[in-house]
């Protein structure tokens, strides 16, 4: 029981500080209106942005926090600055990197010359290099200061499991 | 380099990077600037991003505090708080000739609840440090205490994903991660703080290996040998059986022996006196099996830190 407490009450504190932050997006995060008044990119395009990022990660096999984490940046991203479409699939793949570096264990972190790959030598590793750091700065560095729709779900089914192991503990005493 | 800061001496070589002294010209505040190489074929490392990122979630002043970050062509300094010195370096001014000496049992205390205060933090906010040691504590001549250099440091999941096993420096890891666990959580850290407890109470370090196995029997010797009695699940550990094979051999009657007395083995070495609160602390710390260990906030209330929590709170 001793253990199940300890567990229950870390948990407990990062939900509390989750929510803390789930009430700061709508200052800091992403913005709908913001990407919606973009000129030369719309939600269509988004979508299909997204649907590559998918494809991307699954090929590379990395964890699903990355995915979450990587829709998170970019669309903060587009919420601050104007982007050219030519210029989108080079942010998102840029993102996917960034998540990537984060979340992922140093052998499944693709490299650049994958990077060109994966959109066909449309941009150059430079490229990538410069984008990453102009996301980095303009997002303050706070990679991992929202929290995203995977975090959460992992946190209910976690709750989830602990009133089953809760029920089961009753049922013995 | 922006000409805002000058650079003075180097204060030592962190996990990737150099650090230096740094005096603010503008202000005339002393900082601390780490120095990071930018890989011209990969851009910035992941740990830099790790670091960077979980130390701007993380004001509290028991962390030490990230100030900026400044990036030029080649590489990327961040600036730090100052910090006068480090555990480590303090321990060892200490040292009466050949034998170290520990801290007066009142620091001791004090440190050991500001280390548990800045973990608590951290792990309140879902990051894991995985690399607690004298050296990465920083102390300044207030006494403050204040974790530094989040180079291993990493944010964790509810299930806690699958990490490297390779993390924290040797005298500092846990049972768990020694044999292969790899699904550690925030108790990988609490062990770290057990066994920097016991060094600053003899001065020296707990379980000083040279390599993975010596590290685990000098572990065992003490804690004595964990059976799936007392850690269920134990034996599914990937080193659990070669590890306990070696240890059998070479203490047969080990299955015998129970843990050795931590009050006997560090009063040999500590001036003061040791009563049983700080040995129960410490064994709360120090439990073999992870789920066992206590969490920094449950080890914050134990009775041992009473005068701290009982005090109004400044």
């Amino acid at each position: 029981i001793k253990e199940y407490h300890r567990e229950l009450s870390k948990h407990l504190y990062n939900l509390e500080k989750s929510n803390e932050q789930f009430t700061e997006i709508n200052q800091s995060g992403k913005n709908l209106s913001c990407f919606k008044s973009q000129p030369y990119i719309n939600s269509d395009m988004r979508y299909l942005i997204f649907e590559f990022l998918m494809c991307c990660h699954s090929r590379l096999s990395l964890t699903t926090s990355t995915l979450f984490q990587t829709f998170n940046l970019v669309d903060r991203y587009t919420s601050k600055y104007i982007l050219k479409n030519t210029n989108y699939q080079l942010v998102a793949l840029t993102c996917l990197w960034i998540s990537a570096k984060f979340f992922d264990i140093k052998k499944n972190i693709p490299s650049t010359r994958i990077l060109e790959n994966l959109c066909c030598m449309q941009y150059t590793s430079k490229q990538f290099i410069a984008t990453e750091f102009q996301i980095l700065q303009s997002l303050n560095w706070e990679i991992n200061s929202t929290p995203t729709a995977d975090s959460f779900i992992d946190m209910i089914l976690f709750e989830k499991t602990l009133t089953l192991v809760d029920k089961t503990l009753n049922v013995n005493e | 380099m922006s000409s805002q800061f000058k650079q003075l001496e180097k204060l030592g070589n962190g996990t990737y990077a150099t650090v230096y002294k740094g005096l603010n010209k503008t202000t005339g505040v002393y900082v601390a600037l780490k120095e990071v190489k930018l890989d011209s074929e990969e851009g910035t490392p992941s740990t830099a991003i790790r670091e960077i990122s979980l130390m701007k979630e993380l004001k509290h002043e028991n962390i030490v505090r990230l100030y900026d970050v400044i990036h030029t062509e080649n590489k990327l300094t961040l600036v730090f708080e100052y910090m006068d010195n480090d555990l480590k370096k303090y321990m060892d001014s200490l040292t009466v000739g050949n034998s170290p000496q520990g801290l007066e049992l009142h620091l001791v205390k004090y440190f050991q609840w500001q280390l548990l205060e800045g973990l608590a933090f951290c792990h309140a906010n879902k990051i894991l440090n995985r690399d607690l040691k004298p050296q990465n504590l920083l102390i300044n001549k207030k006494g403050q205490l204040k974790l530094g250099d989040f180079g291993l440091a990493r944010a964790f999941g509810i299930p806690v994903n699958t990490f490297s096993s390779e993390v924290v420096t040797l005298w500092y890891r846990a049972p768990d991660v020694l044999m292969g666990s790899r699904t550690y959580t925030t108790s990988i850290d609490i062990w770290s703080c057990g066994c920097i407890l016991a060094e600053m109470i003899t001065g020296k370090p707990l379980f000083p290996g040279t390599n993975d196995e010596e590290q685990l029997k000098l572990i065992f010797e003490m804690m004595g040998m964990p059976t799936e009695a007392t850690w269920p699940g134990v034996s599914q550990l990937p080193k659990y059986a070669a590890s306990s094979a070696s240890f059998q051999q070479q203490h047969p009657n080990a299955a015998l022996q129970g843990p050795k007395d931590l009050k006997e083995l560090l009063q040999v070495n500590c001036k003061e006196k040791l009563d049983d609160v700080v040995i129960n602390l410490l064994h709360g710390l120090l439990q073999l099996n992870p789920d066992m260990r206590l969490s920094a906030k449950q080890a914050l209330h134990h009775t041992w830190f009473a005068e701290y929590y009982q005090r109004p709170t400044n």
